[in-house]
């Protein structure tokens, strides 16, 4: 009744057909099925570790010996950049000192200071279409899936993935990022998104709050995974369209993801025994 | 032996371009994976490819952070692809086999970009994926053909290698 040849076109296209709906029922989560992604950071990220460990120290070496000339000039420029930041660092100690008290006067609790863990960048996503890259530290050292990663920039990311010494970050600029945020002058609030090149996008500012070009947009906390008042990004581009609630606001983010390569995990609080709990 | 051959190329090429190539290399590379599934299709019986392609695959998807299993179909559907068309395609051509290679790279990356525009949960901008794709491709028909070439005078060493090894243990059998 059918040929051999319909019989084979027609087990193609439904091994097509399930391989896409497998794919797309994947697509729906950031994290890898059944621990599979970990076992690739097992087995990967050694190598990946070692060979840049190498790269760096060879690169070091070529700054170190090669590039003094450049490092002298570039050292009077920071020693500049020092004694500015040694007065703005005195300012804030001020402030911080200020606020204390404050918040103190007012009975605010304190804020609580979650431990930081220093890694590595080993490896990076080779595929222009998904931003993220592989650290050096993993569940051994304290760290865990949601875990946001930072620099003194700002904001760089959040862990998706942990194996026992490696994690995945999804970089602030990958689509499948969001950051709750708000724009630290006029505390316009809304939702950072990655926008895949380079750049973020700031949904759900409504029209009503005036904002511009230059403003520093931090994070609110109210996502539960960032701390509040970490630096995203500044605005870049704002479109006011005539219809709509919301404006179309673009930020780019104060971290070089290019050349990342030291990051901050900002860890979990160790969880403290309840009263009454065994 | 060509297990082994297979497995550190395999391992070599993810680790090139998921720690030197992203630092300094140009923005948007093709997967140089691509090239080697080419080679496989080619040169290697389903047997000898396939365990490779799965680990591969796995791998891949495993480090990106992109749709799960999409290298490991885009892995697969391309050794399949390869070893129908070699049926009538006579790929030891000095024109034909770069063109394989070429239609190679482009079949992956759009298979990935499909992943990331129509599938992923939070789909990327469709704009983006013209661009990326075409320098991906131009990519490839540039340096894929000399990858190429690079595995197969691999594989010809590992043949030799083995050849002279049996010969060393058992003399009887050459002479």
């Amino acid at each position: 009744m059918f040929s051999k040849r319909m019989i084979f076109v027609a087990v193609v296209i439904i091994l097509v057909a399930v391989n896409v709906i497998l794919l797309t029922i994947t697509g729906k989560h950031t994290q890898t099925p059944s621990g599979l992604g970990r076992g690739a950071l097992v087995i990967v990220s050694p190598f990946q570790k070692h060979l840049t460990t190498f790269v760096q120290s060879v690169k070091d070496t070529w700054n170190q010996y090669f590039f003094l000339v450049s490092t002298a000039k570039e050292n009077q420029r920071l020693k500049k950049a020092l004694g500015q930041s040694l007065q703005q660092l005195n300012r804030c100690s001020e402030t911080d000192l200020a606020n204390d008290r404050l918040r103190h006067l007012l009975g605010f609790e304190e804020a609580i200071v979650r431990p930081m863990i220093a890694a590595q960048v080993v490896g990076k996503d080779p595929s222009p279409w998904s931003k993220t890259v592989i650290v050096d530290k993993g569940t051994q050292d304290g760290v865990r899936q949601g875990d946001p990663v930072v620099i003194p920039e700002g904001i760089a990311g959040v862990i998706v993935e942990a194996s026992a010494r490696y994690a995945k970050v999804l970089l602030l600029i990958d689509p499948n990022s969001a950051v709750d945020a708000l724009v630290q002058q006029t505390r316009a609030r809304g939702i950072v998104k990655g926008g895949g090149a380079g750049y973020c996008v700031f949904d759900y500012v409504l029209r009503k709050h005036e904002i511009s070009v230059g403003d520093t947009v931090v994070s609110s906390g109210l996502d539960g995974v960032f701390p509040k008042g970490l630096r995203v990004g500044h605005i870049s581009e704002i479109v006011r369209l005539n219809a709509g609630i919301f404006q179309k606001v673009s930020v780019t983010p104060y971290v070089d993801f290019e050349i990342l390569e030291e990051v901050f995990i900002i860890s979990e609080p160790a969880s403290e025994d309840l009263p009454g709990e065994l | 032996m060509i297990y082994g051959y297979h497995l550190i190329i395999c391992l070599f090429l993810i680790i090139f371009q998921t720690t030197l190539l992203v630092g300094g290399g140009p923005a948007h590379l093709y997967d140089l994976l691509a090239p080697f599934v080419v080679y496989l299709g080619v040169y290697r019986l389903p047997r000898e490819a396939v365990p490779v392609l799965v680990l591969g695959g796995l791998a891949m998807d495993g480090i990106s952070g992109g749709v799960f299993g999409v290298h490991l179909t885009a892995y697969l559907w391309l050794y399949v692809g390869v070893r129908w068309a070699i049926q009538f395609l006579h790929v030891g051509n000095v024109i034909l086999l770069p063109l394989l290679v070429t239609a190679g790279v482009a079949f992956e990356s759009l298979v990935v970009a499909f992943s990331a525009v129509v599938l992923a949960s939070a789909a990327w901008p469709v704009e983006f994926m013209f661009s990326v794709v075409s320098r991906q491709v131009l990519w490839g028909a540039v340096t894929g053909p000399f990858l190429m070439l690079f595995f197969i005078r691999g594989q010809k060493s590992v043949d030799r290698a083995r050849k002279s090894f049996f010969a060393e243990k058992d003399p009887l059998r050459t002479s």
